[in-house]
């Protein structure tokens, strides 16, 4: 069949532009040891409570397609179909209630849903089929599913979508609280449907749209009770959630990860690290002995002083076709740029025992490095950079010049551990009352959830 | 196509072909391809890829193997054609850019220039489907995609398409009649493979199937066509005598394309004399000098073009993008009303896009003939007449004529007013063939990396090329240039072996250079191993492995975050733990396990049978290939099992026996 189009608007999936210098997996083992079971996205116990909600709400709809299912794989995909619609429903309801209030809430998906609620005719909430397919790892619940996997009492068996007694307990108490937005069914209700084979096709959402027609009402406290809240940018913003009861025990729990999380989230808070250097300083000193947590503060220091020396290269470009290798090592503060970075590295070198998988790469970034003048720091840097970073790559060495490779714009990912989503989940449970001054400049927030757009 | 309105759809969508598998593909842009863009965004889509290029990290790897594993399984079959990279539209543009490099070794990427200094400006997609239900070829399809976008993240997320797409069943035998049915487009791929230098599928992809009938392929090749030529075959405006639609009087054109070349008076009456048109029965839809498309130039038209618009009497229409201000009067009722439509109901006042879509509407009276294509409004895309009445084209550009097809819009716009200022602008870029140019391609087949190139001043050619050899990377100076007998090229053949790997060749010539990845050549077998920035090469091995199983029908491969689940982990592995610490259970997991292994097996072996059955070397020699590797993965599933618990390996064990007792069976071979 003939088709002419015009292209519709197509908001690729945000892939983060990390990995300038390898170091992610050992990074990622850092941040397992400190936040176990966790992902950056897993920030607002909010968004635990709603999709809690969302799965016992759409597990009613899953008309046992096991029957039909070719295989494990497609299966989860039926039973996502069911709670995709109800993840964006909750992202227009967000965007409708809180109005100009919307920025600064995790709202996945949120470019498309303005223009769906500009022009409801148009499927998908306004994704293209990559973007509505992709919505399963990118959306709410791909940002909270190993969560909803892997903390006590979610779904069952951990298989990431049959709700379990926690799930349940938070579904019914924002259940309570949804008041005339309410379904008009009950919650543990079984709802049968007519059963789609396509996990892309519009049926669910229509199924849903017609169903939940309150979706967009208002209630006495909708704001403070049902919708995701709003980042904190400062302590005074800091709040503790009306559900915090029941949140706590599932995320700081009697469980070996709750503990840990409990432990790491009060120690960031005491260190009182104005730096996130600080911070992982302290954690380092205090943390145990055990499981490589002393290395932190050496590996920290030694990414960040890479990263920093990343970023003086990409300034001193600012934008031009190239800069000599030389000219840049003569820029002011070049030298305490490379000074630093391999002090760091030295520093790594003396404090590394073999610890976790992947230390071998940050060995071999400390030993990238010889000769300790500037120019010589510099050029390690970026041939290592071309040749063992990950995603783009920012620029590179070409006889003695240094040629951009990305824009000038490239989002600076720096290296961290999920300390931020920790104490801000840690806040919103009561574990602790503030989070830690240094996090607020430093980490990685702006996830790749919040706007779904570069 | 009766008066059918174009929709507002995605360009990426496969969502139809959810039963095929892609089995080639010959993709065309004017811009470089964007590696990080294909690798992210189009190969998941057409190839479609489950798992997502990253999200927090622990998905990317099992990414990273699927693709190159769909890729390898395509070697050599995905074909892109890009115009040169001194014609690029920024200028030079590194293609080193990204982590994605490693795409380049199975995508054959080539540039014009091979003959000579021609654009590359067509967009051109054919796509080659295979069906997975039924094995006949009676159920492969050829989707053929025709549009404005080039092949980079802007094209998609930035830019207005216009795109005519379609698909139709393959015979399963060529035939002539079926390559003849195509008309224009099969010596537009001829040139075009030869301007690249590239061997693709696409003939015999046509030749299995008859173009449907209902629109024509117009297209433009490059150089000085004589009116004999054009007569067998009517490039560029030649071809326009085809687009007239039925009726007498003359033809009114309305065209829209965001650059506007230089026009001459004579060279724009030619232009419409092709079609039994006149400029002043021609509509320009253009946009005024404060409209956001002009802000940053995306749109350009120079001052002369104006000129000889206004002198000639073309019409110019405003497409404006604040339209809610522009009243429409509805023919069937005769009321006013305002509008939200720039381009398309969907099109609302907030989309920053710009328009890139190259359409042209023919009408005679209720007849009509939308015109979709590659080809701005310019000499250099329709050609301009010469004295000897020859045709001079400059570009490689292909369109389709929709019989009955309107462009949804362009009935809605208002002429300029007298307050209202045309947007110009001298600055903007033309493209044009430069005297200078570099061509150059290279391949490696495991041993010796051969490389082409071709210029307009080849005495100052000079190439290195970057080899990996472990964890560093050196430059080898290319040295040995030889001059082709037909003294057109120069080629350079270099040892490359053992633990080198070639990454791409640097060529510089006067003030153009240009890099080429280098095709990997290799056979089968030596290239399996994937060589992907940021994966752990053991974890990258035993992904492989599970990819392997999960297509013969290994459930939970990997769970639901994309991570290896026990089994396949070398780390932390659940299945292990459980039999360690109850060792009563042992009897029922190996049991378990052995099943699971000969399912595998088994699935493997029927699909084997049924390619037999129908004698499809290609098939079979892929199945025997995955054969061994399955084989392959028992044997290394027994030694990493065998590491943790003793007793543990037994199940896989007896599955590479199994596996190669098959393969024995088939080929006669021990394995």
């Amino acid at each position: 069949m003939l088709q002419v189009f015009y292209t519709a608007h197509w908001d690729p999936i945000s892939v983060r532009r990390g990995d300038a210098l390898g170091l992610r997996n050992i990074t990622d083992e850092f941040a397992e040891k400190l936040t176990p079971k966790m992902n950056n996205a897993t920030q607002d116990g909010r968004w635990l409570t709603i999709l809690s909600w969302c799965l016992v709400r759409s597990q009613g709809l899953y008309d046992s397609p096991r029957a039909v299912a070719k295989d494990e794989r497609e299966l989860q995909q039926l039973r996502y179909a069911w709670l995709r619609p109800l993840e964006l429903m909750w992202v227009a309801r967000t965007l409708i209630l809180s109005g100009a209030d919307a920025k600064g809430r995790t709202l996945a998906g949120q470019r498309a849903v303005k223009r769906w609620l500009e022009n409801e005719n148009i499927n998908r909430f306004g994704m293209s089929p990559d973007q509505y397919n992709a919505y399963r790892q990118l959306g709410m619940y791909g940002g909270y599913r190993i969560a909803f996997r892997r903390w006590h009492g979610m779904t069952q068996n951990g298989d990431g979508w049959t709700p379990s007694v926690s799930a349940y307990t938070l579904a019914r108490w924002l259940d309570a609280k949804l008041g005339k937005a309410r379904p008009p069914w009950k919650l543990d209700e079984a709802k049968r449907s007519k059963y789609s084979s396509s996990n892309l096709d519009d049926s669910h959402a229509r199924w849903w749209l017609k169903n939940w027609k309150h979706f967009r009402n208002d209630g006495a406290k909708a704001q403070l009770y049902t919708l995701p809240r709003k980042r904190p940018v400062s302590n005074s913003r800091i709040e503790k959630l009306a559900e915090h009861e029941l949140l706590s025990p599932i995320v700081f729990g009697l469980d070996e990860d709750g503990k840990t999380r409990r432990h790491f989230a009060k120690l960031a808070l005491n260190s009182k690290g104005q730096t996130h250097q600080a911070i992982c300083d302290y954690i380092g000193e205090t943390g145990g002995a055990e499981g490589g947590i002393q290395l932190l503060p050496h590996f920290t220091r030694m990414a960040d002083a890479g990263i920093a020396a990343m970023e003086f290269v990409n300034n001193a470009l600012n934008g031009n076709p190239k800069i000599s290798l030389a000219k840049l090592a003569e820029f002011p503060g070049a030298g305490i740029v490379a000074d630093q970075l391999h002090d760091a590295t030295h520093r790594w070198l003396q404090n590394s025992k073999p610890t976790f998988r992947h230390q071998d790469a940050a060995d071999r970034f400390a030993r990238a490095f010889g000769l300790p003048t500037t120019k010589a720091i510099f050029e390690s840097l970026i041939l290592y950079h071309e040749q063992f970073g990950g995603g783009l790559r920012w620029f590179a060495l070409r006889d003695g010049t240094i040629e951009p490779r990305s824009g000038k714009n490239t989002r600076v990912s720096r290296y961290r551990f999920r300390l931020w989503s920790l104490c801000r989940l840690a806040t919103q449970c009561g574990i602790i009352k503030a989070i830690p001054t240094g996090l607020f400049e430093s980490e990685n927030i702006s996830d790749e959830n919040e706007d779904d757009n570069e | 196509m009766n008066n059918q309105q174009p929709k507002w759809q995605s360009l990426l969508d496969w969502t139809e072909f959810a039963q095929y598998t892609l089995a080639g593909g010959l993709f065309t842009s004017f811009d470089r391809p964007d590696s990080t863009f294909l690798a992210e965004h189009f190969l998941p889509a057409v190839l479609k890829i489950q798992r997502q290029p990253e999200t927090d990290r622990r998905e990317q790897p099992s990414f990273l193997i699927e693709l190159h594993q769909k890729l390898q399984a395509l070697h050599g079959r995905l074909a892109v054609i890009s115009s040169l990279a001194s014609q690029e539209a920024n200028g030079f543009r590194n293609p080193t850019i990204s982590g994605y490099d490693w795409i380049w070794n199975s995508i054959r990427h080539s540039t014009t220039g091979r003959r000579g200094p021609e654009v590359q400006h067509a967009k051109l997609w054919l796509l080659y489907w295979k069906g997975n239900d039924d094995k006949n070829f009676a159920s492969d399809r050829l989707e053929v995609v025709v549009s404005s976008a080039n092949l980079n993240r802007d094209a998609f997320q930035r830019q207005i398409q216009a795109v005519c797409r379609f698909h139709v069943e393959m015979e399963s035998k060529p035939a002539q009649k079926n390559l003849k049915s195509w008309g224009i487009l099969v010596p537009f791929l001829q040139n075009l493979t030869s301007s690249a230098g590239v061997s693709t599928e696409a003939m015999a992809w046509l030749s299995r199937a008859t173009c449907p009938t209902g629109f024509q392929f117009l297209a433009s090749i490059p150089g000085k066509h004589s009116p004999k030529m054009l007569k067998s075959t009517p490039w560029g405006q030649a071809a326009l005598k085809h687009l007239q639609p039925k009726g007498k009087g003359s033809v009114i054109a309305t065209v829209m394309s965001p650059y506007v070349g230089s026009w001459r008076p004579d060279q724009l009456t030619s232009w419409c004399a092709s079609f039994q048109g006149r400029p002043n029965h021609t509509r320009l839809v253009w946009i005024e000098k404060n409209h956001p498309w002009a802000s940053h130039k995306f749109w350009q038209m120079p001052s002369n073009s104006l000129d000889t618009f206004v002198r000639s009497g073309v019409e110019l229409l405003n497409i404006r993008t604040d339209s809610s201000k522009v009243c429409n009067k509805d023919k069937s009722n005769g009321l006013i009303e305002e509008s939200n439509v720039a381009m398309h109901e969907q099109h609302q006042k907030n989309d920053e896009r710009w328009s890139h879509a190259k359409i042209y509407l023919f009408r005679r009276g209720n007849s009509k003939r939308l015109f979709i294509t590659s080809a701005n409004f310019s000499p250099s895309a329709w050609g301009t007449r010469l004295a000897d009445n020859s045709l001079m084209i400059k570009n490689f550009e292909i369109g389709i004529a929709i019989d009955q097809a309107t462009d949804g819009f362009s009935d809605h716009l208002q002429a300029f007013e007298p307050s209202q200022t045309p947007y110009v602008n001298d600055e903007g870029y033309q493209i044009e063939s430069p005297s200078d140019f570099l061509w150059a391609r290279a391949h490696w087949d495991g041993k010796t990396i051969q490389i082409e190139a071709r210029g307009s001043a080849m005495h100052d050619l000079q190439g290195k090329l970057q080899v990996q050899e472990n964890e560093s990377t050196f430059f080898q100076v290319i040295t040995n240039w030889q001059i082709t007998t037909d003294q057109q090229s120069q080629t350079a053949s270099m040892e490359i072996s053992g633990s080198q790997r070639p990454r791409y060749v640097h060529l510089q010539m006067k003030n153009l250079q240009t890099e080429v990845f280098v095709f990997d050549d290799r056979p089968e077998d030596q290239r399996r191993s994937p060589d992907l920035t940021g994966v752990d090469p053991k974890l990258a091995a035993r992904l492989m492995d599970e990819l392997l199983f999960e297509r013969y029908g290994k459930l939970n491969s990997f769970d639901d975050d994309g991570e290896l689940s026990s089994e396949g982990s070398d780390e932390g592995s659940k299945a292990t733990e459980k039999e360690t610490q109850q060792p009563a259970d042992y009897t029922v997991a190996v049991f378990a396990q052995a099943r699971e292994y000969f399912q595998i097996i088994n699935n493997w072996w029927s699909s084997f049978q049924k390619a037999s059955q129908t004698q499809q070397r290609a098939e079979l020699d892929f199945l025997k290939r995955d054969g061994k590797m399955l084989a392959e993965a028992f044997k290394r599933r027994e030694q990493l099992q065998g590491l943790k618990v003793s007793h543990a390996p037994i199940a896989a064990r007896l599955a590479c026996e199994e596996m190669r007792n098959r393969l024995t069976s088939i080929s006669g071979d021990d394995f």
